[in-house]
């Protein structure tokens, strides 16, 4: 299948290579080749595939997206940034050792950007980068052909990162350019780490970031990952979570998404015997933004773990999708499984499209699922109304009741209250309060 | 305080309340009695501005202004307060967020300085003592995963901390057992002042042994058909509802 988006990234790679890291080690040119050949015969995904069924690509493919120039100013990170955390910050998709702050680093981990990594053909990265002739998403292929900067963390047995590690993926100025970030964490048996992936547009613009992080969890290790998609309303995202988790592992993902014209977030997790994953995800849309989320949890082996609970708040004429699977093998007996989405619908022009989707062939398991698509209650509002709240801050406390139930799950306080901020400016109903009190 | 002039009101085009007549002075505790249907939860609906009903003649005076234009908040912010019969369930908002949110708004009506964090803590740990409710009731959700005394003492408690002038407290006692139906009565009861009116919308007699009213009036099919004094509620008791279909709209002397 191809388009002219199709065409225009594989026709152009052969003018980007030279200027990719790593270009010096063969390794990184095979797998770059690799990539650009597997989105090739991939293409351009259509709402013909089932993962693609309610989101049209067309607004992406219509733009000519090209590779961010490499000098460009860095925005003031006023807010974006979260205190107490070791910091790595990217511009327009390129590390900025000067706006980072990794000095604090305990032993044992060991935080590069990936860019750095491949130039110097870093052994630690091999590994992480196999079968690409096999990929089936054709972002994470293109993802593999042109991938610009990201971070590589590796964490060594037994090591515990004190502080939340912070990648703050900044879009600057220009217009027009796509960012492909690879994110590489490798977490040693027994280790644990906080990331907060962190996107953010303080001076707004369109561009177009695909971003994928490839975790492997080594046994009883713990990785709470919070993503925070906090871009401008013209903005496209596609971002992908794979974890690997070994033996007895604890995977969180904790999903932000607040803004972009297109944002798609999908995660898939495989977990060993007795490993945890617990993923939450809030999304926000309104005007005419589309969000789509899509978790594939494979349950490979015997008692393990999952829960899901991803909640949609939308107005306007915004669009949201939500697909989970949640795939339980012959042998993966006393899994237990839980996944409930709830959609909150301001509007009556917002859609969503729930689907939940339990593929079981063991058979001592418990899973439950669950959706849920309605409006703010009558009756909830009647009550806070009749203790005086006027409607508007009836309305509003409820909308933040509904989310913030996500965010008073985000274990680390600092976090937490980042989150909080995020979000507290992008809830739906500030601006109409606004221009009621203008 | 308030005047209640011929009321009539419908729901889904069903009338309801067929010509309530009913005056409250300040300082009087009223209690409205009847069986089931008879429109109890209908007028204290009214009475608080719930959607859903349609006022189709007579006018209700609250400190002599029409009360039945004004949105609910209006009224809660001019001191109406109505106890829920099915007090909500508000998942991820805190009650101590509602109660400072409801008494700031409340304050903010009277022209008095909003509260900060300290004093507000302060005045509500008062409040608690007199529901006998500890602390950590503050901190969890409105009204989730409280049993039925706790809700109905939470809406005393809501009651407490506002200090209406005009309290409605639809079926506060149904449901409770005789422990919890003695700390909301007595937390009613500490809230009786001079000032204060309350209406106390009750399916049961038990619960003016406990708040003795003023005036009891005996509501049946949408018109108040008898009103008296105490002894009216003790005469209920004895001889049930049933005498009411019998003595039917003949009965009704509605003057208080």
């Amino acid at each position: 299948m191809s388009s002219d988006a199709t065409d225009r990234f594989v026709n152009g790679f052969a003018e980007a290579r030279t200027a990719l890291p790593g270009g010096a080690s063969d390794w990184v040119a095979t797998l770059r080749q690799s990539g650009i050949d597997r989105f090739a015969s991939l293409g351009m995904p259509t709402t013909r595939q089932e993962s693609w069924k309610y989101t049209r690509l067309t607004a992406l493919e219509r733009r000519d997206f090209t590779l961010p120039v490499a000098d460009v100013s860095a925005p003031g990170l006023e807010g974006c940034t979260l205190d107490g955390a070791h910091r790595m910050v990217f511009v327009n998709g390129r590390f900025s050792a000067e706006l980072s702050d990794l000095d604090r680093l305990p032993e044992g981990a060991r935080c590069v950007s990936l860019a750095a990594a491949l130039e110097a053909g870093d052994p630690a990265l091999q590994p992480a980068f196999t079968a690409s002739a096999d990929e089936r998403d054709a972002f994470v292929a293109l993802n593999t052909a042109y991938m610009g900067d990201g971070v590589l963390l590796e964490l060594a047995e037994g090591c515990v990162l004190d502080a939340p590690l912070q990648l703050l993926f900044v879009a600057g100025t220009g217009q027009d350019y796509v960012s492909h970030l690879r994110n590489v964490i490798i977490a040693g048996a027994h280790s644990q780490a906080t990331v907060v992936e962190a996107y953010v547009a303080p001076e707004g613009g369109t561009y177009f970031t695909n971003a994928c992080t490839d975790l492997r969890l080594a046994s009883g290790a713990r990785i709470d990952h919070v993503r925070l998609q906090d871009e401008d309303e013209s903005a496209f995202h596609i971002g992908r979570v794979r974890a690997d988790t070994g033996r007895d592992a604890w995977y969180r993902s904790q999903v932000f998404s607040l803004g972009a014209q297109l944002g798609r977030a999908d995660i898939d997790v495989r977990l060993a015997s007795g490993a945890e994953c617990h993923l939450d995800g809030l999304y926000l849309a309104g005007k005419r933004q589309h969000v789509d989320h899509q978790t594939r949890i494979d349950h490979a082996e015997p008692h393990a773990t999952s829960s899901q609970l991803y909640k949609g708040i939308l107005d306007g004429a915004a669009r949201a999708v939500f697909s989970g699977t949640v795939h339980v093998r012959k042998d993966a007996q006393k899994t237990d499984a839980k996944q409930m989405n709830r959609n909150l619908l301001l509007s009556s022009r917002a859609e969503v499209d729930a689907k939940p989707q339990l593929e079981i062939y063991a058979d001592d398991v418990k899973c439950a699922h669950g959706a849920t698509v309605g409006q703010l209650d009558p009756m909830e509002l009647f009550y806070l109304r009749s203790r005086g709240l006027d409607e508007h801050d009836a309305r509003q406390l409820l909308i933040h009741a509904f989310a913030n139930d996500l965010v008073d799950r985000v274990a680390d306080e600092n976090v937490r209250g980042f989150v909080y901020r995020a979000l507290d400016s992008r809830l739906p109903g500030r601006d109409a309060k606004a221009e009621a009190n203008a | 305080m308030l005047e209640i002039r011929n009321l009539c009101v419908e729901t889904d085009g069903k009338p309801i309340l067929k010509g309530i007549n009913l005056s409250v002075k300040a300082g009087e505790v009223h209690a409205i009695m009847g069986p089931n249907g008879s429109g109890k939860s209908t007028l204290a609906h009214v009475l608080s501005g719930r959607d859903g009903y349609e006022v189709t003649a007579g006018e209700v005076l609250y400190q002599g202004v029409d009360l039945l234009d004004r949105a609910p908040e209006e009224r809660a912010r001019d001191g109406v307060f109505l106890a829920f019969q099915y007090p909500v369930e508000i998942p991820g908002v805190s009650n101590v967020y509602l109660l400072k949110a409801a008494l700031n708004a409340v304050r903010k009506q009277r022209g008095e300085e909003e509260l900060d964090a300290m004093d507000f803590m302060a005045y509500v740990r008062e409040k608690l003592k007199l529901v006998e409710m500890d602390e950590s009731f503050l901190s969890r959700a409105v009204n989730q995963g409280f049993s039925g005394g706790e809700k109905k003492r939470n809406e005393i408690l809501q009651m407490a901390v506002l200090e209406p002038r005009l309290a409605i407290l639809d079926e506060t006692d149904s449901g409770l057992d005789i422990d919890a139906l003695r700390i909301v009565a007595g937390g009613v009861n500490s809230l009786r002042t001079p000032e204060r009116s309350m209406i106390l919308v009750t399916h049961y007699q038990r619960l003016l042994d406990y708040i003795v009213p003023d005036h009891v009036h005996v509501l049946a099919n949408g018109q108040i058909v008898r009103s008296g004094g105490r002894e009216l509620a003790l005469e209920l008791e004895e001889k049930g509802y049933s005498w009411i279909n019998q003595a039917g709209a003949a009965g009704g002397e509605a003057r208080p």
